[in-house]
């Protein structure tokens, strides 16, 4: 049964708008349709110039993070009935800069997890003939990491962070997760090359434990425990290096 | 069918209070009461000297009695929650750099709470019949 | 080793102090207020209870730990304003200035107790 529901939409086109403004549709939504569903026949049928990001429709390319009546979370994920009766309130998402409607300028986002080199560095002492090499992962160090790469890139722990909202340069918890992912791997030899990053006025340290991302992350990934995991090593290979020194 | 209007971005400081959730309501406050120890420290630093150094004994006689009056025994006891409450937040932020109960941050920040109200009652209850004798 | 640029040492001293500051706080709260409840505190009870080492050492080790902690506190509240580098060590040195005065202060609040004038009048 269909029932009729409306949208109030941040709206802002830096072309002709001079400043954001709101735009009301109603549209009619059936039982189950996600808030995305909503989003499509609103750009379908009503205005199509309405720019929202989006792919797969399922959870999985992490592209439709938005602000849904007060929090952030995957557009596709969200049900409409689960909003309440009343409007359905969409902005774009915090913390970073808001380009046209919903889009928002991921720049920032993509810098930062960049700068933690998420790539496995290999160990170049040991050579092993390329037939012979296994990268092989024991199943203990699989289960500390395994979440960590569940990660989707959808920015909403980014953007829900309340250290983020004030300082815009701290690294963010998706990079510090995607460290950690690294660090915990035994395979990894890059600690050398991570630990200046890190240990940057805005690196792992500023994290102050609000837990706003976990409780956020769609993919249900224990962030504050994975940043506080890597905090710990952290404290662990600056003493061990000093007596090495 | 469709209508639109003209309004305004609501407001950072908006947005920050829709994101703010049970961890980070505490690590404000926990930023609101390490600055109000902050400053009582100040307080009590310049309080006591003034008293000691300009005064001498006689004074600081004068200033310690005038605070086991009805209103100082109160301000102590607020001053008592808010330090209490930076300490037991304080022990669920360490426990969590250890990494205990870290998947239980909720749950262990009421438990916390509900220490530190059970403290609070029983000082209150060693320190209020002192405001009325 | 010089890969750390000591980030951590901030990080990891306030927890240390936190824990320092959970037993002398506790210790400072029950010899004020509830050791001698209902005793009235003078001149004289303060002198005779500093003159025990003790009593002494847990107020000048609560005083140093609860400086460090306080501004070490307020100088991570300041660094969440996005300061340049620049900024940063200006805070820093600040503080540090002011910790060290503070316990110069907070020292001779007591030694009228201990020897009958501040330090620096003498």
């Amino acid at each position: 049964m269909a029932v009729s529901r409306t949208f109030r939409i941040f709206r802002y086109d830096p072309v002709k708008d001079p400043a954001p403004y709101w735009s009301l549709f109603t549209v009619n939504v059936e039982q189950g349709d996600s808030v995305l569903t909503g989003l499509m026949k609103i750009r379908e049928e009503l205005d199509g110039s309405l720019a929202f990001r989006a792919s797969c429709r399922s959870g999985i390319c992490g592209s439709d993070g938005m602000v849904i009546n007060g929090r952030s979370r995957l557009a596709c994920k969200t049900q409409v009935d689960d909003m309440g009766h009343g409007e359905v309130v969409i902005e774009p998402l915090r913390n970073l800069p808001y380009l046209k409607d919903l889009v928002v300028d991921q720049t920032p986002f993509w810098d930062k997890f960049e700068s933690v080199m998420p790539w496995l560095h290999e160990s170049t002492t040991e050579p092993v003939p390329e037939t012979e090499r296994r990268m092989t992962l024991a199943e203990d160090a699989f289960d500390d990491l395994s979440k960590a790469s569940d990660c989707i890139f959808c920015q909403i722990c980014y953007a829900e962070c309340p250290v983020n909202g004030l300082d815009r340069a701290f690294i963010g918890p998706q990079a510090l997760i995607k460290a950690f992912r690294f660090e915990a791997d035994p395979r990894d030899v890059g600690t050398n090359e991570r630990v200046p990053i890190l240990d940057q006025p805005d690196g792992v340290w500023r994290c102050r434990t609000t837990f706003n991302c976990t409780v956020s992350c769609p993919k249900g990934i224990p962030i504050t425990k994975d940043i506080q995991s890597l905090k710990r090593e952290m404290v662990g290979t600056y003493f061990h290096a000093r007596q090495e020194v | 069918m469709r209508t639109q209007t003209m309004q305004p971005r609501p407001r950072q400081a908006k947005d920050a209070i829709s994101s703010y959730r049970t961890g980070s309501w505490a690590w404000l406050l926990h930023r609101i009461t390490g600055l109000l120890i902050l400053a009582y420290l100040y307080f009590h630093l310049i309080a006591l000297s003034s008293a000691v150094w300009l005064g001498g004994m006689a004074a600081f006689n004068r200033t310690v009695a005038s605070l086991t009056t009805p209103p100082f025994i109160f301000a102590d006891l607020a001053l008592f929650a808010v330090i209490l409450y930076h300490a037991l937040n304080g022990i669920r932020l360490m426990m969590f750099d250890v990494g205990w109960f870290i998947n239980r941050q909720k749950v262990v920040f009421w438990i916390m709470m509900a220490i530190g109200a059970i403290i609070l009652a029983l000082s209150s209850a060693a320190m209020l019949p002192l405001a009325f004798r | 080793m010089s890969r750390y640029r000591s980030g951590l040492w901030p990080w990891l001293l306030q927890r240390v102090s936190a824990l320092l500051l959970l037993f002398f706080i506790v210790a400072h709260l029950w010899i004020e207020h509830f050791m001698h409840l209902g005793a009235p505190i003078t001149f004289h009870s303060v002198a005779v209870r500093l003159l025990h080492w003790t009593y002494a050492g847990i107020d000048y080790g609560l005083l140093v730990v609860v400086v460090y902690h306080g501004l070490n506190g307020l100088r991570s509240i300041i660094l969440d304003a996005a300061l340049t580098p620049r900024q940063v060590r200006a805070v820093t040195g600040g503080l540090w200035i002011l910790g060290v005065v503070t316990v110069i202060f907070g020292i001779n609040v007591l030694s009228p107790f201990l020897w009958g004038r501040p330090w620096f009048i003498v």
